[in-house]
């Protein structure tokens, strides 16, 4: 078992600078690299299949340039100087776990050396631009040592490591390299495309080499004719055949190679217009009306919403203004009405002598009996009148008293009632903004759903391009089998001409029978591989699947055409309609099924694989997949799928590391 | 001394300073397009009291006017909006005589001279919506319940 112990990265992605990341061992076999969108969790995937490989797979772009430079951060090389070398360098320790003391250590490294040559330049929005062709790539250096004996990728040890590191990138990285090991988040091949599942198990169980050696033992078959013919003609013809029959040979196996590619093309192809016809589907005709029917519906409410709102407030603002009004003089209104109470109490107002007549004894300064008034007589005359005066509109300000009292006694009500009318609009703008919100979500769906158009044009394209290779391929198996029925008069003629002569007829008949048993090994061999598959694929599925109690099986036909058969009381069915993360669960169940089969023992690694499973699959697949494969098994995920199911898994985990973001191309990773 | 029947000697409009009547058509003019802002949403009997109830808030200096200018006509202002008024000024003066009937002009004369003096003020808390809220609030959380 080999296990990744240790990760150094030097600028390398949205790394900055360096990081040490160690991982260190133990008996736990899941690490978990735990990171949001943009933390960094692919580019370390990245960053491993680089330094072991010397490229990456996912997304990478077809121009070499293009795809170097991707993998440079480019907060470092904006802050090289021009000309200025700069690395971007990954380092990887792994240390063999096979119960040997001490372990043995394996270090790889890549790194690669650049050089800035155009200045940066600034967007608009003051960001610093490096460009693709304003970067030099001047050399990539590769080297490892083991045992710290430090050989180097240099002078004469150079091949025995190149052989070593290849051995071991081929023992215990298969998954970098194959793309049906490969899983990235809701991207990773579906085992039941059949193409790829027919790779898969024919390069595990090294079905090509078998090939390869009947071709070889009828080569050599002819071989041993020619070796033992004396006559001089005869053995000119069978050079001549034998020249033509290796032709033939080198044809079929070019010709073998490129209808392979068509197969696999095909493959992609196909998956690529089923990709593309689950998009056209999703983004179906009735969707769009659906969602034109619910824009309208919450236009007309948003529509009605605002002209309320509208009318609530004009009212709110007047009312506010005319609380605050009142509350502002309500203590003067209370004021007037303690002083009206004041006269009214006093209950000294005099009968009801005419103003008018008061006032004309104070003017004339006498009384009735016309004798003059004194002072005190007319100071009491005026206080009577002035008394009188208020005594005349006794009423009336006995009501504005009430009046008063009445106001401020209701303005508490009042005020209750605004603020009702207050809640009431903020409860309106509310919903509001939600129906905002939904009015832009919706719009942002129908403008993805304008690419059902481009999905179309897409898939035409596709179309024809299946439909070309297709027809290559056809050509090719029609070429194959005219070639193979040349090989075959070449070989009848060879026999011809030869066993007259041949006295080593019993090792010519035994490598007939040789070539026989290499058919029948093959076939076996896969036969056999297919059937591990099934079983292995089975009884991970079962594991990983919460409705385990009706899965009966995983059946996988001669055409590697895959199915689940359930189980229902005495009732078996079939399905083939899975969601995503049902494919993606059976993806891993294989996944799993051609790691034990092969007897990889590197460490595994899944790359967000829990956004489409839910909580309970998360847990087992988590909880599962160490105890099904003998390897390390590294899991980059988001913190948002991964937190709640932390508490469950941590028995089993050896490492948790955290991928922040904290600026742009400057991403840390921490414990 | 004027007899009740004389209260007809009321004004029939009600005036303030013609600087403040040009200030607030300045203000409808620039906010014309706007129907949420505040100017568009008050009648002006309610500037003509909030000013009086802010000049005796604060204590402002009653200011005669230079320039009468019409504001509103007297007959907008309802029974309530008299009410208010009526004990406003009593609280300005403090004598209940300035209530009677034949005292309406004086009353009047009174009004204008607050209303002076609260209307820069006003002007300038109309420009700031959110302070008007925001004194609302205030204002209303003195208020008990009930």
């Amino acid at each position: 078992m080999i296990e990744l112990t240790r990760m150094e990265l030097e600028n390398f992605c949205p790394f900055f600078g360096r990081h040490d990341i160690d991982i260190g061992h133990s008996k736990n076999k899941l690490v978990i690299f735990d990171g949001g969108n943009g933390g960094g969790k692919t580019s370390l995937l990245k960053a491993i299949q680089w330094c072991l490989f010397g490229f990456y797979t996912h997304k990478a772009p077809k121009d070499k340039i293009e795809a170097d430079f991707n993998l440079l951060n480019k907060e470092a090389l904006c802050q090289s100087n021009m000309n200025a070398p700069m690395i971007c360098r990954v380092t990887l320790t792994f240390e063999k776990n096979d119960g040997e003391t001490p372990r043995q250590k394996i270090v790889f490294s890549r790194v690669m050396h650049t050089k800035r040559k155009k200045p940066i330049y600034t967007t608009t929005t003051g960001a610093l631009h490096p460009q693709v062709d304003g970067f030099e790539f001047v050399k990539t250096e590769e080297g490892g040592h083991q045992d710290f004996s430090a050989l180097h990728w240099v002078g004469s040890a150079q091949k025995t490591v190149e052989r070593k590191a290849k051995d071991f990138r081929e023992t215990y990285f298969p998954s970098l390299v194959n793309d049906y090991y490969i899983i990235y988040g809701e991207e990773f091949v579906d085992p039941r495309n059949p193409e790829k599942l027919r790779t898969a198990i024919s390069k595990n169980c090294f079905a090509e080499t078998f090939d390869k050696v009947k071709g070889n033992l009828e080569q050599l078959k002819m071989e041993i004719l020619r070796e033992h013919t004396r006559d001089k003609k005869r053995r000119e013809a069978l050079d001549e055949l034998i020249g033509k029959s290796k032709d033939i040979a080198e044809k079929l196996k070019e010709y073998r190679d490129r209808r392979s590619t068509c197969e696999t093309n095909i493959g992609e192809i196909r998956e690529g217009i089923s990709k593309l016809d689950r998009q056209i589907g999703r983004s179906g005709g009735a969707q769009v009306e659906l969602l034109k029917d619910e824009r309208a519906v919450v236009e007309e409410e948003n529509k009605n919403i605002t002209a309320e709102i509208k009318e609530l407030e004009k009212d709110i603002a007047g009312t506010g203004f005319d609380i605050l009004i009142k509350m502002l003089s309500q203590d003067a209104r209370k004021d007037l009405a303690t002083e009206i109470q004041k006269h009214v109490k006093k209950g000294d107002i005099p009968p009801k002598i005419k103003t008018e007549f008061i006032n004309s004894l104070i003017e004339g300064g006498r009384c009735i009996c016309k004798r003059p008034l004194s002072a005190k007589e007319k100071k009491i005359l005026k206080q009577l009148r002035d008394e009188n005066i208020l005594g005349e509109n006794y009423q009336e300000f006995l009501d504005m008293r009430f009046k008063l009292l009445d106001l401020n006694s209701r303005l508490p009500q009042e005020i209750q009632d605004y603020k009702s009318r207050l809640s009431e609009v903020d409860e309106k703008r509310r919903k509001l903004s939600s129906n905002t919100t939904r009015l832009a979500q919706i719009s942002d769906e129908l403008n993805s759903l304008k690419n059902v158009s481009e999905y179309e044009q897409q898939r035409t394209k596709f179309a024809k391009r299946l439909v070309d290779i297709e027809t290559d391929q056809a050509l090719l198996t029609t070429e194959i089998s005219e070639l193979e029925n040349r090989q075959r008069t070449i070989q009848k003629e060879v026999s011809r001409i030869g066993q007259s002569g041949v006295k080593y007829a019993k090792s010519y008949a035994d490598l007939d029978e040789l070539i026989d048993l290499m058919d029948k090994v093959k076939q076996n061999t896969i036969d056999s591989a297919r059937n591990d598959m099934e079983k292995f694929a089975s009884e991970t599925y079962k594991n990983l699947f919460k409705h385990v109690s009706e899965i009966d099986r995983i059946e996988i036909d001669s055409n590697y055409q895959t199915r689940v058969v359930f189980r229902k009381g005495n009732k078996e069915y079939i399905k083939s309609d899975f969601s995503t993360g049902e494919s993606l669960i059976f993806a891993i169940s294989f996944l799993t099924a051609l790691r034990t089969y092969s007897g990889y023992t590197g460490p595994m690694f899944l790359d967000s694989p829990f956004s489409v499973l839910d909580e309970e699959h998360r847990v087992r697949v988590s909880l599962n997949i160490p105890d099904a494969i003998p390897g390390q098994l590294i899991i980059f995920t988001r913190p948002d799928t991964f937190e709640d199911m932390k508490e469950k898994l941590m028995k089993r985990i050896n490492k948790i590391l955290t991928l922040t973001k904290e600026k742009e191309w400057n991403n840390k990773i921490s414990e | 001394m004027k007899a009740r029947s004389e209260s007809g000697k009321e004004p029939k409009v009600i005036n303030i300073d013609k600087c403040y009547t040009d200030k607030i058509d300045e203000m409808k003019e620039k906010h014309k397009g706007d129907p949420n802002h505040y100017i568009s949403r008050l009648e002006l009997k309610q500037i003509y009291l909030f000013a009086i109830v802010l000049a005796l808030k604060r204590g402002h200096k009653p200011k005669r006017s230079e320039k009468p200018s019409q504001l509103i006509r007297n007959e907008y202002l309802n029974s309530e909006d008299r009410l208010i008024l009526r004990s406003l000024i009593f609280s300005s003066c403090d004598d209940m005589k300035i209530l009677l009937p034949e005292n309406a002009a004086n009353l009047f004369d009174t009004a204008e001279r607050l209303a002076n003096a609260g209307m820069g003020e006003i002007i300038e808390l109309l420009e700031d919506s959110e302070k008007i809220e925001k004194m609302i609030l205030v204002e209303s959380g003195k208020i008990p319940s009930k």
